[in-house]
C-alpha cells in the first residue's frame, strides 16, 4: 500500500512538475510583440523609459516599432484622468495639448498602457486615487472600447524618498496602493502589471543601482529591469494561457485617425 | 562574356548609386554629428517622434536630425530641420516654440538642469534652416549648425 502511495505521489509531482519544466520560453522579439499597436501613457519615468527604447532603437529599429509611448514630464495621475486639457502638465502630442483620451482616440491602439501616480503622490490619497484609476478606465472603454486597458503598477522607492518628500513610510503605503490597483483593475476589467516586485531589493525599497536620482526616477539599469519585468509578464501571460503569440496579427492594426 | 560585363557593369554601377545615397541621404545628421562635441552621447531620434513630439508632419520638410541625451533630467536636445518652402518655416519655428515652451511647463520645479538649460535655449532661423539646440557643451554649437556648408 505505502508503496502504492509513493507511486502516485510520484507521478502527480511528475505531471505538475514536467509542464512548467517545459514550458515554453518564448524569445524576446514574440514577447515583446504583445505590445503591438499598444499605447502607453506615462510620466517622467515613462519619458526615461522612452529614452531606453530609443537607445536600443539605434541598433534594432524593429525594437517596440509598433508601440507608442507618450510620455508627460510632471504629469499627476488626476490631471491625466481629466477629459479637458487644462493647467501645466499636460500630453503633448502632434504639437498640441491632448488629454489622454484624446491621444488614444487619434491612435485607436489595441491596448492603453498607464502608468502614473508619482506626481500626485497617489500613496497618501489612496482612494482618491483609485477613483481617478476608476474614471481613467471608464472612460478609456469609452473611447476606445474594442482595447484593453492596463495599470502598471507604480514603481517602488528608495529609502531616500520620505526625507526627500517629507512624507513618512511612503513604500509601504505604496505597497498597499499596489495591491488596491490591482483589485480596482481587477473589479473593473482593465489588466494589471505588477512590476514593482522586480524593482526592488531585499529591503522592500527600490535598488539604488536602479535609480538615477536614488529616490525615485529609474536608472539604465532600472529600465532595463522595468522592461525584463514587463517580458516577464507577457510571459506568465502565455504560461497562463491568457495570451498568444500572433494574436494581435489576426486583425489589420486600424489606422491612425485625424479626428480629434 | 558580354552579358557577364554588362551584367557587372550593372552591379557596380547599383554599387555606386547606393554608397552615394548613403553619404548624402542625411546631410543634416551628418552635420548635426560633425558639430556637436557630445554626438557619441546622443540619440537619433525618429521621423516619427518629429511628428508625434514636436508635431512638424513631413510635408514642411525636406532634411532634418533630432538627437537627444540619455538622460533626460538634463534636456540635452539638438533639432535641425530645412524646411521646405518660407511658410512651411513659419510652421517649422512655431511648432518648435511651441514645444519648448511646453519643455519648460513640464521641467519647471521638476528637472533643474533641463529647465536651465531650455530657458537659455531659442529657435534659430537662417532662410529655410532652423534649429533648436538644448543643454549643448558647446555654447557656439546653434550658430554652427545654421551655417551652411
Amino acid at each position: 500500500m505505502k508503496h502504492l502511495v509513493r507511486v502516485i505521489a510520484f507521478f502527480l509531482l511528475f505531471s505538475f512538475i514536467v509542464p512548467f519544466a517545459y514550458a515554453e520560453k518564448l524569445d524576446d522579439k514574440v514577447l515583446l510583440s504583445y505590445f503591438d499597436d499598444s499605447l502607453i501613457f506615462g510620466d517622467s519615468r515613462m519619458e526615461s523609459f522612452k529614452r531606453f527604447v530609443d537607445g536600443i532603437r539605434q541598433t534594432d529599429e524593429s525594437f517596440l516599432d509598433k508601440t507608442k509611448i507618450v510620455p508627460a514630464g510632471s504629469i499627476s495621475l488626476y490631471a491625466a484622468s481629466r477629459t479637458y486639457p487644462s493647467g501645466d502638465f499636460l500630453f503633448y502630442y502632434h504639437g498640441r495639448q491632448l488629454t489622454m483620451y484624446g491621444i488614444a482616440d487619434r491612435i485607436q491602439p489595441r491596448k492603453v498602457f498607464v502608468m502614473l501616480g508619482l506626481n500626485d503622490p497617489v500613496a497618501v490619497k489612496i482612494d482618491k486615487a483609485l477613483s481617478w484609476v476608476e474614471d481613467i478606465i471608464h472612460k478609456m472603454n469609452e473611447t476606445v472600447p474594442d482595447a484593453e486597458v492596463c495599470f502598471i503598477s507604480e514603481t517602488p522607492v528608495t529609502e531616500n524618498f520620505d526625507s526627500e518628500k517629507k512624507v513618512e513610510g511612503y513604500q509601504v503605503s505604496l505597497d498597499e496602493y499596489n495591491k488596491r490597483l490591482k483589485e480596482t483593475c481587477e473589479k473593473n476589467g482593465a489588466r494589471f502589471v505588477d512590476i514593482a516586485h522586480a524593482l526592488k531589493g531585499e529591503d522592500n525599497f527600490l535598488k539604488l543601482d536602479y535609480s538615477n536620482d536614488k529616490v525615485c526616477h529609474l536608472s539604465e539599469e532600472g529600465n532595463a529591469a522595468l522592461l525584463q519585468a514587463l517580458k516577464d509578464y507577457v510571459q506568465e501571460q502565455y504560461d497562463l494561457g491568457l495570451w498568444s503569440p500572433g494574436a494581435a496579427e489576426t486583425e489589420p492594426a486600424p489606422a491612425e485617425t485625424t479626428a480629434e | 562574356m558580354a552579358k557577364r560585363i554588362l551584367a557587372l557593369l550593372i552591379l557596380m554601377c547599383l554599387a555606386v548609386t547606393s554608397c552615394s545615397a548613403d553619404t548624402t541621404s542625411d546631410p543634416l545628421l551628418e552635420k548635426a554629428l560633425r558639430i556637436s562635441k557630445d554626438s557619441t552621447e546622443l540619440i537619433k531620434m525618429s521621423e516619427d517622434d518629429i511628428i508625434d513630439i514636436i508635431g512638424i508632419e513631413p510635408e514642411y520638410f525636406t532634411d532634418y536630425a533630432y538627437l537627444t541625451g540619455k538622460d533626460t533630467s538634463v534636456g540635452r536636445e539638438l533639432i535641425i530641420l530645412r524646411a521646405t518652402d518660407e511658410d512651411a518655416a513659419k510652421l517649422v519655428v512655431s511648432r518648435l516654440e511651441s514645444y519648448r515652451e511646453q519643455r519648460m511647463r513640464c521641467t519647471r520645479n521638476y528637472y533643474a538642469l533641463a529647465y536651465r538649460a531650455l530657458s537659455e535655449s531659442e529657435v534659430l532661423q537662417d532662410s529655410l534652416l532652423i534649429v533648436l539646440s538644448v543643454g549643448s557643451p558647446d555654447p557656439k554649437e546653434p550658430q554652427l549648425l545654421l551655417q551652411e556648408g
